[in-house]
């Protein structure tokens, strides 16, 4: 018989039958650890549970302990004097193998009784965890430090010690057919679109796949437009980006096994906002937005501008920063395309490799780098000092968007708008801005259009896109995912200018 | 690989050919081209055109340590070079013959017309100025005395090269000052009279080297129907800006009838609108001057005072050197120039379409007979803190 129909087969009443499966199923795997023992000294029982995966002490002390401690008639044992027994607090009968070996795999124990057409799991998780820590990738000043790690439940608790109403709703799903990885969807019901919750139910529900090892597994099986370098579901390693979008009407999706959490709907507007502009004061956070729109576009264009405007249109450089332009490219023997190319070639791998690179050499090798790619380069004559600057604004600006995956997606679409502009000038360069805002438009995240409130305009939802408008002035939630209960506070939240001398 | 993706592949791959075959060919890296930074224009035997261009002389210096040797400022960074044809377009090909690289307009801001050439006539050259697409049209004009050559050929000590400082000059708007555009316009204006800053050679001071100098402004060329109607000294000119409002940097000293002494006020800003007038057959026009002014010196022993009256006597007078200044570049423009230098045509032109059109003809011997009057408002704004001369 072929493993996977044991899972199916029943319980027997006669342990020694329970046993033979459980092991067949098992076939003698190295981190299995099983013990028979006589329950109150006069039935067999039969322990089971993997290495590694529970807390040994607390099952001596406080399953098997009062097991052969007991003192009871055969006829008398059942799971009700089981459970009076065993100090517990997650006793579960597990009807089918299959509900046992996936108890099993979550770090429970397998108990089985001779006479009992059932397993019982005591759940007593024990693995070693990371601790929670401040997110790598999305470090704030002020706000909260903590960052999801890679146990789904400390997530989840997290999210509940941020959202307590019970109307927070998490619903579990189980993906990979050996991973069998645990996914919970959370929504905020009474906020989130019940449509759209359904619609993502489903869309995890149709995945039918080995393993899903991190979230991005998930993104790429559930997004709209598969084929576009835009990511159009947000990811995160804050609670309290998440506990946000839920309050918006938003979805979130975590998994176990990770500590990156998917935010859905999203809208390209999203990716340009840091947890920390609701934290700040209202108008340095819009002063902050604006310069990352502005650094968005210099990401995007900055080389390629300096390319098409260097080889094509020398007229419209003004003539006293052409001239010293035109002094420091005499002696570069490349076009500058290729020069271009050339930098942010270097640059961006330089970059690649400091990711990867173990931390004791990576100091040594970002200041060879720096030395190649600004000094070397320029006293070889091979690339002008003009564009080593260009390099280096564009090279900060991509770091200037919150979201890392939007970064990337700019700084990929950079390379074509490069040669076109290279190739077209101007036109170009126009001609590579404008098939991206199509694409842009063209695209959703679950249904939601991707450039709004820009396109479908929303004038009452700009307040929180291009400015960050005062807490207070921020009454409605945005229109497309929080479209049943669209007040999200009470009016004149507004703080009155206190009276001189009041009390406050 | 199935057919279809084999299929898309090719016509991507076509795609991409078409790309890299359809561009670049109009590409021109900076280091292909020759920089105009100026332009001279001038008569050459009795026909033709000499064009002397002066060229930026990128000195390849990528490092700051290597430039440190060389000489980047006042001399080396630019040449010049000419060649003669029978209209600008051929002599620019005869020019271009003695270029490696490819000669390139866009950054010439200054066009210098010799005075020679300003008598044949300008207008085909000013054909060729605004028609091909390299030239600049906001680029400025000028007219030098003697060959235009001649300033080009000078090393200016101060800025990058003499085109920089005639460019710079004519930024400052203390003369008149003509770009393409502007000039195109005003010789197809009402008056047909066109007005650009004269330039004369200027040797500098206590340099041994004959070839360091600018070329600085000194008064106003008038053209009048193309051809040079004569050349307006500074007061003229001054008369002249205040006319046609364009009057922004002018310092203006008195005598002061009352005291010995002379007494300086500074103008900050200024304001004139001409009022044309057609009465019983009798033209006329109103200048209406209105400026605001600092004192910035009083060598007079006048008590200054915000109320006193020898504030408003001293406006007064300042009014009437303003009076007296345009009156007497009118005067000028009647008998020397005999050309409408103010464009009071213009004036009547929008006021009075009708009339004009029947008397257009007829503006030469209508302009002199003209009557102008001069209605001059000036005011000390800032009297300073001191009510008397400082002394000691």
């Amino acid at each position: 018989m072929d493993i996977l129909e044991y899972r199916h087969t029943p319980f027997s009443t006669r342990l020694t039958d329970n046993i033979e499966i459980i092991k067949k199923i098992y076939n003698d795997s190295a981190d299995i650890r099983s013990r028979s023992f006589p329950l109150a000294g006069n039935t067999d029982a039969f322990l089971l549970f993997i290495d590694g995966m529970i807390n040994e002490q607390l099952l001596d002390l406080h399953v098997l302990a009062p097991l052969l401690q007991a003192r009871a008639d055969p006829d008398k044992i059942d799971f009700s004097y089981i459970s009076s027994i065993v100090a517990a607090s997650q006793l579960v009968i597990a009807a089918s193998f299959d509900e046992l070996l996936r108890s099993i795999s979550n770090g429970s124990v397998a108990l089985l009784v001779d006479g009992l057409p059932f397993g019982i799991t005591v759940s007593l998780p024990g693995w070693q965890q990371r601790s929670i820590e401040e997110p790598a990738a999305e470090s704030i000043i002020r706000g909260p430090r903590e960052g999801f790690t890679e146990t789904l439940s400390v997530n989840t608790s997290m999210l509940r010690r941020k959202i307590k109403d019970p109307a927070l709703k998490l619903s579990s799903f189980q993906v990979g057919r050996y991973t069998k990885t645990e996914i919970m969807l959370a929504h905020i019901d009474g906020i989130a679109n019940h449509d759209l919750v359904e619609e993502v139910t489903s869309r995890i529900g149709k995945i039918d796949i080995d393993g899903v090892l991190e979230s991005g597994y998930i993104e790429g099986l559930i997004e709209d437009n598969p084929y576009s370098p835009f990511p159009q579901i947000q990811i995160t390693e804050r609670p309290d980006v998440v506990s946000a979008a839920l309050l918006e009407g938003k979805i979130a999706i975590l998994l176990d096994g990770t500590p990156f959490c998917l935010i859905a709907p999203t809208t390209f507007f999203s990716m340009l906002q840091s947890p920390e502009d609701y934290y700040q004061r209202f108008m340095i956070s819009s002063f902050i937005r604006w310069l990352r729109f502005l650094f968005l576009l210099i990401s995007l264009l900055l080389p390629s501008l300096y390319v098409a405007v260097l080889t094509f249109h020398q007229e419209m450089v003004p003539t006293s920063l052409l001239l010293s332009i035109a002094k420091s490219r005499e002696e570069i023997p490349f076009p500058a395309l290729v020069e271009a190319l050339l930098m942010e070639v270097s640059f961006e791998a330089l970059r690649e490799a400091g990711v990867r690179l173990p931390k004791q050499v990576g100091s040594a090798v970002s200041i060879v780098g720096a030395l190649v790619i600004g000094q070397a380069a320029t006293s070889a004559g091979l690339v002008s000092s003009p564009m080593v600057m260009v390099v280096a604004i564009t090279g900060i600006a991509s770091f200037l968007l919150p979201q890392y995956s939007a970064g990337i997606a700019i700084r990929v679409l950079r390379f074509p708008i490069m040669f076109l502009s290279g190739m077209f000038g101007l036109l170009g360069l126009m001609l590579g801005l404008l098939t991206i805002i199509v694409h842009l438009c063209s695209l959703r995240s679950l249904g939601v259009p991707y450039l709004q409130p820009l396109a479908p305009m929303k004038w009452s939802e700009m307040l929180d896109t291009f400015i960050r408008g005062p807490i207070w002035g921020m009454r409605k939630r945005p229109s497309l995912t929080g479209r049943k209960n669209t007040i999200r506070q009470a009016p004149f939240n507004r703080p009155e200018q206190g009276e001189e001398g009041a009390p406050s | 690989m199935s057919r279809g993706t084999r299929f898309l592949l090719l016509i991507l791959a076509a795609l991409l050919i078409c790309l890299l075959l359809g561009g670049c060919w109009d590409r021109k890296e900076i280091n292909d081209l020759a920089l105009v930074t100026g332009v001279a224009i001038d008569q050459h035997g009795d026909k033709n055109v000499e064009i002397t261009i002066q060229i930026f002389i990128p000195l390849g210096s990528t490092q700051g340590s290597d430039s440190l040797g060389k000489a980047t400022s006042g001399t080396g960074t630019t040449f010049i070079q000419s060649a003669s044809g029978e209209n600008i377009a051929d002599a620019l090909s005869h020019l271009q013959m003695k270029f490696s690289r490819e000669i390139f307009w866009g950054h010439s801001e200054v066009y210098i017309f010799g005075v020679d050439r300003v008598k044949k006539g300008i207008s085909k050259d000013m054909d060729f100025l605004m028609r091909d697409s390299e030239p600049r049209e906001r680029a400025f004009v000028f007219v030098s005395k003697g060959k235009a050559k001649k300033i080009l050929e000078k090393h200016s000590i101060l800025e990058r090269n003499t085109s920089e400082v005639l460019r710079e000059m004519a930024n400052n708007r203390a003369s008149i000052t003509t770009t393409l555009a502007h000039l195109q316009e005003m010789l197809d204006n009402e008056s047909k009279t066109a007005l650009l800053p004269w330039v004369e050679p200027m040797h500098a001071p206590s340099e041994p080297d004959p070839t360091k100098g600018v070329g600085y402004i000194s008064g106003t060329v008038i053209l009048h129907n193309e051809k040079l109607a004569g050349i307006a000294s500074n007061e003229d000119t001054r008369g002249l800006l205040w006319t046609i409002d364009e009057m922004h940097n002018a310092t203006i000293t008195i005598e002061p009838e009352s005291s010995d002494g002379t007494l300086s006020v500074q103008l900050l800003r200024s304001r004139t609108r001409l009022v044309p007038a057609i009465k019983n057959g009798e033209w006329s026009v109103t200048i209406h001057v209105k400026c605001k002014n600092q004192l910035i010196q009083n060598e007079s022993d006048i008590n200054i005072n915000q109320s006193s009256e020898s504030l408003q006597a001293i406006e007064e007078q300042l009014e009437r050197s303003i009076e007296q200044r345009i009156l007497q570049t009118f005067e000028d423009a009647k008998t020397k120039y005999k050309a409408d230098i103010f464009n009071f045509a213009g004036a009547f032109h929008r006021k009075y379409p009708g009339i004009w059109k029947k008397h257009q003809k007829d503006w030469e011997e209508i302009f002199p007979k003209i009557k102008v009057a001069v209605k001059v408002e000036a005011e000390i704004l800032r009297p300073g803190m001191f009510n008397t001369q400082q002394s000691g």
